[in-house]
């Protein structure tokens, strides 16, 4: 069988030389659906070395391709060692921004709850989480680190809770004044919680006491 | 001997798809039954061929009686030609070949005469050739699904049928190469290594790297051999609950890790109504013919026919 011995990282992801992040960040976690233990599409094809020895170069290529330092640095790699041409790294503009994500609306929510998974179960990530959870109030700045701590971004929470863009917006950026009547608020703040798989009564009181707090006045002029 | 591998650039006339997967109960003879079917019903003429031998029952998928004679005739000599053999079934232009009237120690084969077996089929006067092989890799399986280099690999999404296809599709790979080895002109020291019988646990895997010690200039050949294997794949019983995404997943592994092209042809739901229509004795497709398995199985033996879905069964109109 072959493995990803002679593959460079944009092979190992299966993603082009120009991907963005958002792009390497869904190859990545196809592929760890795809490599894992648990996954059924791979059951008994590789012994446990040779699966411990995939994730491990899956792991090693998406930490280098996602952050533009080492990536860069991995590039000039390639490029110095003859293993690419400069030219391959040189076809920006030229594609087709929705070239991902087609196929994958499928399995998004699936994919993401993998995600939010791990990353809760890395211990310094569930420390984070667990400091900002703490506090009585939790106020939309406070809801964007606990969703970058994740490291998930806005419309991936969009295309899963179907919550729009703005609207996700507004409540991490205390814009009460835009928000729809509490009962919605109440609704995104809840699919909020459950894509990141924290409390959602806690989040949902914890900010609905900040909005309060923030706002006694407008409160008191509609009464 | 040399005549099974010796193809050569001739095309041979049918096109041959053998039907195989490891797992027993997965439905190979339903697809096999359901494919010949549709396929025929495209206008072309089709032969299903049972070779499941000593367990044979592709008649019953096909809703009529176990035919009286079949390749039996042709094994003693009493027919020809393997097509005289051929019986007719309820589906205008499908025709069964069946092993059910053969001795019951068919699944025997004698060498000679799986030989002579391979070789009749890839002649058959067909347009189509299906091929419905038992479960399990022994050799008269392994070698009837080497017929054409179009095998269909037909698995359920359980684990243990998963578990047996990559095993089938290991041991389909492991007899390709060890008949290349027998038949060219390998090293020595290599074939010695590769034929050695004592080394029973020996994997296509191991195979590749003795070449590549003692006969390095021989990989490419083997590599270009066993790369001009169009495998095809095929998730059948599909219930929701599986993974959706399960049958691209397996073709994107497949071709990463083995050395030929696969292609994930489709999902068939499950549908209890399939047994049902084995105890009625009554071929499925033609007693269902607008439920989602049968649907599916059109685009499939679409893909079989023209290499695409045909556009209209890509959005049912509903």
């Amino acid at each position: 069988m072959k493995t990803f011995e002679n593959e460079n990282y944009y092979q190992i992801l299966q993603v082009p030389a120009n991907a963005r992040a958002d792009e390497i960040k869904h190859a990545y976690r196809d592929s760890l659906a795809i490599y894992e233990a648990e996954s059924v599409a791979t059951y008994s094809l590789f012994s446990d070395e040779q699966r411990e020895r995939l994730l491990q170069a899956i792991e090693t290529a998406f930490d280098t391709l996602v952050n533009e330092e080492k990536r860069n640095a991995y590039n000039q790699m390639l490029i110095d060692t003859g293993q690419v041409d400069a030219a391959f790294f040189s076809r920006q503009g030229q594609r087709k921004s929705d070239a991902y994500c087609d196929t994958r609306t499928l399995s998004n929510e699936k994919r993401l709850s993998q995600w939010v998974q791990k990353k809760a179960d890395t211990p310094e990530i569930r420390q984070r989480i667990e400091a900002i959870l703490s506090r009585e109030m939790l106020s939309g700045l406070e809801l964007k680190q606990l969703r970058e701590a994740y490291g998930i971004d806005i419309p991936e929470i969009h295309a899963v809770t179907k919550i729009s863009g703005d609207s996700l917006k507004r409540i991490e950026a205390n814009q009460f004044e835009d928000l729809p009547a509490e009962i919605y608020v109440r609704q995104f703040l809840k699919a909020y919680a459950d894509v990141l798989r924290i409390d959602s009564g806690h989040v949902i009181d914890s900010y609905l006491k900040f909005m309060a707090q923030a706002k006694p006045d407008t409160d008191h002029d509609r009464a | 001997m040399a005549s099974v591998e010796k193809v050569g650039n001739i095309e041979p006339m049918p096109k041959i798809y053998p039907i195989g997967g490891g797992k027993g109960g997965v439905g190979k003879s339903f697809v096999a039954a359901s494919l010949g079917a549709l396929l025929a019903r495209h206008g072309r003429t089709v032969a299903l061929i049972d070779l499941d031998l000593g367990a044979s029952n592709l008649h019953t998928f096909l809703g009529m009686p176990a035919p009286k004679d079949g390749l039996n005739r042709f094994l003693n000599k009493h027919a020809q030609t393997l097509d005289s053999t051929a019986a007719p079934t309820p589906v205008t232009n499908l025709f069964l070949i069946s092993s059910s009237t053969c001795s019951m120690e068919i699944a025997n084969l004698f060498y000679a005469q799986k030989i002579k077996l391979i070789n009749a089929i890839k002649k058959l006067p067909f347009d189509y050739v299906l091929i419905d092989l038992g479960a399990g890799t022994n050799f008269n399986t392994l070698d009837f699904f080497l017929t054409s280099n179009k095998g269909v690999f037909v698995c359920t999404p359980e684990p243990t049928s998963i578990e047996n296809t990559f095993r089938f599709i290991k041991a389909v790979y492991l007899r390709k190469i060890k008949q290349l080895i027998k038949r060219h002109d390998f090293d020595a020291q290599a074939k010695a290594a590769v034929l050695d019988t004592a080394s029973n646990a020996l994997t296509s895997r191991d195979i590749m790297d003795i070449v590549a010690t003692y006969d390095p200039e021989k990989e490419r050949f083997f590599k270009a051999c066993i790369g001009r294997f169009q495998f095809k794949l095929i998730l059948n019983q599909f219930r929701k609950n599986a993974d959706a995404g399960l049958g691209k997943k397996i073709e994107t592994v497949c071709n990463r890790h083995f050395y030929s092209p696969f292609e994930f042809l489709g999902g068939v739901a499950f549908d209890e109504r399939v047994i049902d229509s084995i105890y009625a004795k009554k071929l499925y497709v033609k007693n269902y013919p607008a439920t989602a398995s049968t649907m599916e199985l059109e685009q499939i033996a679409e893909l079989l026919a023209n290499g695409q879905p045909a556009s209209s069964l890509l959005q049912p109109a509903l």
